[in-house]
């Protein structure tokens, strides 16, 4: 059967269309309009920190410029030459092993979870209450305990970084089930898929857009505590994202005694500095 | 009615109770039904007659309280491809394409994947959406998803279509096509059809037999065979007597239960 109509044959219309605009440069334009509507906010407050900090000798927070040439120290090296110069690959790795690590963990437990709760009564009346009862403890509160059954390494964190994205996981994932419209169920089992053979084909396909929702929650616990060690066992109370923090410290340290700031003397953690 | 073995859909004595809010409520009491393979066979009463809770028996979503339904004399227990049920709202997987959707029963049954393809092709090419084959539900009209959905039912190899008012979300025009459509395809593959409606000339249009349900509690009333030569023509006076017929039987159901 034909889902076209037939329209009665009309004169073709292109008298009246205006000149084409020329396309290359205002493509261009308009392809690098978000990105640079986006840069203006961030590049405002460079330049607000920037007024603020540069020139202040007491200022706890160094100027951007500074902040730059630490992280480049931690790049590529050549301006400092201190045990973290060139460190950054190091670092990043790290980190990045901890957020994918743990996001990861935190799936495979989460996930099939999260499907059996949110289809099976029993299990959802069972589990359900603790995890709620459970899910507003801060990852930071955790901390403690997951010292002590983690130790003081890289455990720790990998298990603060998967219960930040657990909880996001299963919620979704829950409500991901509960939300599919019985009526599917219902055709799915006339169709003859049954019972568990529900879970992959079925209601799980339409999961997968929830599960990226929960994949930023990773990167919100590594900014916070880590666990008060880092891979080297010195003693780190925090870490920032650009993981000069040691170098910031150190640094500053210095300028508030009137030291000069390329200071060669403590090549290692700032942790049993004399001054 | 005729027993043994020649049924391929038997109901005897099913009623089915619902709880709501602590109260009971018998949405069927006593249906008895027999129909023969093959047959077109369509429910029509008003709203809470319980048409839909026997068909939802009949396709295993439901268990019946008492009495028993029996497919080619087995009991059915639970949902399963041999009825294929066809439903108001559609009930396609959104996240899956026309072709997907088809191919959905037979793969998920474990036939191979070249079976699959063929068996999806010749259904898209029976319900004529060869063009729509890789849409996705949400960019079709309503007429072509109860199509994607008719024959979704029929690549399963169902013996039994089981069909709950699904034109009435369709405006009239496609209602129309669909119904004949229906019965071509019926014609052709010679399936069993159960068919509820709650509309006269839909019913008298389509059925073979109507049986004419009554609310209150929802049962199996009347028997209405429908001996008219296909294809029927709805404003010819036996049609239209047959229609005034069951319209006053209707009528007094509804005058009945009011009073």
């Amino acid at each position: 059967m034909s889902l076209t109509l037939e329209t009665a044959s009309a004169a073709p219309v292109t008298a009246a269309l205006p000149e084409a605009a020329p396309i290359s440069s205002s493509s261009l334009f308009s392809r690098l309009r978000n990105p640079l509507l986006a840069v203006i906010f961030p590049g405002a407050m460079v330049i607000v920190w920037h007024l603020a900090t540069y020139g202040q000798k007491y200022s706890l927070i160094p100027p951007p410029s500074d902040v730059a040439l630490a992280l480049w120290d931690l790049a590529f090296g050549g301006i400092n030459d201190d045990a973290y110069s060139k460190t950054l690959h190091i670092h990043l790795l790290a980190s990045l092993s901890r957020v994918y690590g743990g996001f990861a963990i935190a799936l495979s437990v989460a996930l099939p979870l999260g499907l059996l709760i949110g289809r099976i009564a029993l299990i959802r009346r069972v589990l359900d209450p603790t995890l709620q009862v459970l899910r507003p403890i801060p990852v930071t509160a955790w901390l403690p305990l997951a010292m002590i059954m983690f130790g003081l390494g890289p455990r720790s964190a990998f298990f603060l970084v998967c219960l930040g994205a657990f909880y996001p996981i299963l919620i979704n994932t829950i409500f991901g089930v509960r939300t599919v419209d019985q009526r599917l169920f219902e055709a799915a089992s006339m169709l003859g898929c049954q019972g568990t053979a529900q879970f992959p084909r079925g209601p799980a396909g339409k999961l997968a857009r929830d599960l990226h929702r929960a994949a930023t929650r990773p990167w919100l616990c590594l900014g916070g505590d880590r666990g008060g060690r880092d891979d080297r066992g010195a003693n780190r109370p925090w870490r920032n994202y650009y993981g000069s923090a040691p170098a910031i410290t150190h640094r500053n340290r210095h300028l508030r005694h009137g030291g000069n700031r390329r200071c060669r003397l403590h090549l290692r953690p700032h942790r049993g500095c004399p001054r | 009615m005729r027993e043994g073995a020649n049924s391929i859909l038997a109901l005897r004595g099913v009623s089915k109770q619902f709880e709501l809010q602590g109260e009971r409520i018998e949405a069927l009491r006593d249906a008895n039904l027999r129909v023969r393979p093959g047959e077109f066979v369509c429910l029509i009463g008003a709203s809470g007659c319980g048409k839909s809770t026997l068909l939802r028996i009949v396709a295993g979503f439901e268990t019946a309280t008492r009495g028993q339904a029996l497919m080619w004399d087995r009991p059915i227990t639970g949902p399963g491809p041999e009825r294929g049920m066809v439903f108001q709202d559609y009930g396609l997987f959104p996240w899956l394409t026309v072709r997907a959707n088809i191919g959905f029963g037979p793969s998920a049954r474990g036939r191979p994947a070249q079976e699959v393809k063929e068996t999806v092709e010749r259904f898209i090419t029976m319900v004529g959406l060869q063009r729509f084959a890789d849409a996705y539900p949400h960019q079709l009209s309503g007429g072509m998803k109860q199509r994607v959905a008719i024959a979704r039912v029929l690549a399963n190899e169902a013996e039994i279509v089981l069909m709950d008012e699904p034109f009435g979300a369709l405006d009239a025009m496609t209602r129309e096509r669909l119904q004949d459509e229906l019965l071509e395809i019926w014609q052709r593959t010679r399936l069993t059809v159960l068919f509820v409606t709650h509309s006269i000339e839909e019913a008298i249009f389509l059925g073979d037999r109507i049986m004419v349900m009554s609310p209150g509690p929802g049962r199996i009333d009347t028997e209405f065979p429908v001996d008219l030569p296909r294809p029927r023509d709805v404003v010819a006076a036996d049609f239209n007597d047959l229609r005034r017929e069951l319209s006053l039987k209707l009528h007094s159901d509804h005058a009945r239960k009011a009073a």
